[in-house]
């Protein structure tokens, strides 16, 4: 494992795209890693609720009726 | 950072599927590791939808996720527009989708993905374009081909 300042020193020799490259990859792979760490605890509650196997039926009818209860809530007829 | 052209609206159902790793809806998950290759915005009324699927800890952990990454996803807190959520309710869509595509077209966003099988239907033909995530990996596919 390099030091941080042998990787700064690696960075700094890169071209300023590939630099940009190479922030850019780094900022995607912190978003996926936060959210497959997200994904882990949801998926935990989930297990200790009994409701991480629910068929797709039951999760598509919970998500339509928070999408109408705020929908009816936020826009009266 | 160099901001992704692509700027994509991924409906709750998308964000939902893809926090569960639901086996029925894989492309879901599959799409959320793209994110970054593509830009997201995520509107009220699917910021309003997550906060009652999921719980606070887990709000404050998606919110901390998406703070950090403000370069390729955007948060919008303004409400969609009565007229446009009323054009689309006559178009066929039920009301809350209506909101969704409202938020989509006020957003100037040309392409929203949702695995609502209803909500694809009635869209056809409307200024906002609507995929599943499948459809929608492999437009990024050709996108960054």
């Amino acid at each position: 494992m390099q030091s941080i300042d042998d990787l700064a020193n690696v960075i700094t020799e890169l071209e300023p795209s590939e630099q940009q490259a190479l922030l850019d990859k780094v900022a995607q792979l912190n978003f996926k890693k936060g959210l497959h760490e997200l994904a882990e605890k949801f998926r935990a509650r989930l297990a200790r609720e009994g409701l991480l196997n629910a068929p797709s039926e039951q999760v598509w009818a919970e998500l339509h009726r928070i999408r109408q209860q705020i929908a009816e809530h936020d826009y009266p007829a | 950072m160099t901001i992704p052209p692509e700027r994509w609206l991924l409906d709750t159902n998308v964000w939902v599927f893809g926090l569960r790793r639901d086996k029925a809806f894989p492309a879901c998950a599959q799409l959320l590791d793209r994110v970054g290759s593509f830009s997201v915005v995520i509107p009220l009324q699917v910021l309003k939808e997550l906060n009652l699927a999921l719980t606070e800890d887990e709000m404050r952990n998606f919110y901390s996720v998406i703070n950090q990454c403000s370069e390729f996803i955007e948060l919008s807190w303004q409400p969609a527009a009565i007229e446009l959520v009323k054009f689309y309710e006559e178009r066929g869509c039920r009301k809350g989708d209506a909101v969704i595509a409202a938020h989509a077209e006020a957003l100037g966003i040309g392409f929203l993905v949702s695995e609502n099988r209803q909500f694809l239907q009635t869209l056809k033909g409307l200024p906002v374009e609507i995929v599943t995530a499948g459809e929608a990996q492999i437009r990024l596919a050709t996108t960054l081909s």
